[in-house]
């Protein structure tokens, strides 16, 4: 009934280690379909999404508005997955947006540089010092694109519950521990839990409908009330404020809306 | 051209069984009790579900072993078949036992409510209840502390811990410790009273509650 989010590093079998934990535990897994997903339901081209999200080679690395909007659709969409429990998601990010549910169990998969490299030449067929070079420069990008734009350090290990070096475990004993801890009893839903990645969505969802026209909104959500706050407004959108409300009170699980 | 198109709707969450699914159908409802008719009815027929289960449990048993015990055999509920299922309300501001003390008798609860978790856990020793609902920050004693004090009097009571300062750290430690649910304050009663009859469930409880 928990959900797993594994996040690793590139060129550390964290593809297979997701598949082998998700039909351990019988769980959906979940990876770029959430990329696929969020490009469908918001209307993105998938290419300029996975550019956003740092997913993509033409890594976008300037700020803008499109690309935080991008990764507002992103986060709408991996949280609706989410939501729905029974589910491991594999991917860079994932973890930094379900940091408050407590049946979310968020693990880090990680191994030594010259293995990263070594399985990098034996993939891509490349030399070791381009292997390698490779391999620095995405990960400077990589924290970069965490800091700019989560604006949190992302190879901060308190950000997960579980750390696993397979160069020390191997990827058997990896899977193997992630599958137990998974199903051990503190990450069992609670009704706070539950509570929490709804509201979670909730908000998520009806800050990814406003942000083109909002592109500051913040929406809180508990249980079906929903607070949303933007800047002060420009004369025309401050007309529309109105409109905005009933069509948020309009979407599914919206009981109340505060705009401010 | 526009850069969204309208989200597609939730799909049904995999948490929603069949009881999860009362705490969250109602919208609207006031803090105030269980006016929703719909909510009562869901609970009714919920629990006349598990009440069908448990006698073909127990039949089953017959069946396969004269006198034969079934699953929860031994536990509080059980060994008071018919009668009202026991609940302690343990929390220092009087308000929360003030209000949910008369929505749980009305529907068919034995409720006993305290402010003092000392005086609470000294009742445990005279009394066997079914489910404890205790806050989790109180001055003499923690809900932890409770919680752990009550399993080791007696192992079968659900303790369902409630408190306004939720955190992710706190609610893995109440499970740990073999709390039964979790509730972060402000909560409606009609969402405790679903946990109380999940928890009731789980003891295999057979009498009526309404």
């Amino acid at each position: 009934m928990s959900v797993v989010v594994i996040s690793s590093d590139s060129f550390c079998r964290g593809d297979e280690i997701a598949a082998r934990v998700a039909e351990d535990l019988g769980y959906d897994a979940l990876g770029p379909e959430i990329e696929a997903a969020a490009s469908a339901d918001f209307g993105v081209p998938l290419e300029k999404l996975r550019q956003a999200l740092g997913s993509s080679l033409a890594f976008s690395i300037r700020p803008s508005r499109a690309r935080k909007r991008r990764v507002t659709y992103f986060q709408a969409s991996l949280i609706s997955a989410l939501s729905r429990g029974d589910v491991l998601y594999h991917g860079e990010i994932g973890h930094m947006f379900v940091a408050g549910v407590s049946h979310v169990l968020k693990v880090k998969v990680t191994a030594d540089p010259q293995d990263r490299v070594a399985r990098r030449m034996e993939l891509e067929k490349l030399p070791e010092a381009r292997a390698r070079d490779l391999l620095l420069k995405e990960g400077g990008r990589r924290q970069k694109w965490f800091i700019d734009v989560l604006g949190v350090d992302g190879t901060d290990a308190s950000a997960f519950d579980l750390v696993i070096n397979l160069t020390q475990i191997g990827v058997d004993s990896a899977c193997k521990t992630i599958g137990q801890t998974a199903r051990d009893v503190q990450f069992r839903p609670v009704t706070y839990s539950i509570r929490t990645i709804r509201d979670h969505e909730l908000a998520c969802r009806i800050r990814a409908r406003l942000i083109k026209d909002y592109p500051d909104v913040e929406v809180t959500a508990r249980g079906g009330e929903v607070s949303i706050r933007s800047r002060p407004l420009a004369k025309d959108k401050r007309k529309r404020a109105s409109s905005v409300r009933n069509l948020v009170l309009g979407m599914e699980g919206v009981t109340y809306v505060l705009f401010e | 051209m526009a850069d969204e198109k309208k989200p597609k709707g939730d799909k049904k969450s995999k948490f929603d069984d069949w009881m999860v699914r009362i705490s969250f159908a109602e919208a609207g409802e006031s803090d105030l009790g269980f006016d929703a008719t719909g909510v009562e009815l869901k609970t009714k027929l919920a629990l006349d579900k598990v009440m069908v289960m448990k006698s073909e449990r127990v039949e089953e048993g017959n069946e396969q072993v004269e006198g034969g015990a079934a699953k929860a055999a031994g536990s509080p509920a059980e060994d008071r078949v018919g009668q009202k299922l026991r609940i302690m309300i343990l929390d220092d501001e009087p308000i929360v036992g003030k209000r949910l003390a008369p929505t749980l008798t009305k529907s068919g609860f034995e409720v006993e409510v305290f402010l003092n978790p000392k005086e609470a856990l000294e009742r445990m020793d005279e009394a066997e209840f079914d489910i404890v609902v205790t806050d989790f920050r109180m001055d003499e004693l923690d809900g932890i502390e409770v919680l752990e004090q009550i399993l080791s009097k007696c192992q079968h009571t659900r303790v369902i811990l409630i408190t306004g300062y939720a955190t992710v750290e706190v609610a893995r430690e109440a499970l740990m410790k073999g709390a039964f649910d979790f509730i972060a304050k402000p909560f409606k009663p009609r969402d405790l009273k679903a946990v109380i009859n999940k928890a009731a469930l789980s003891l295999g409880h057979t009498g009526k509650l309404d």
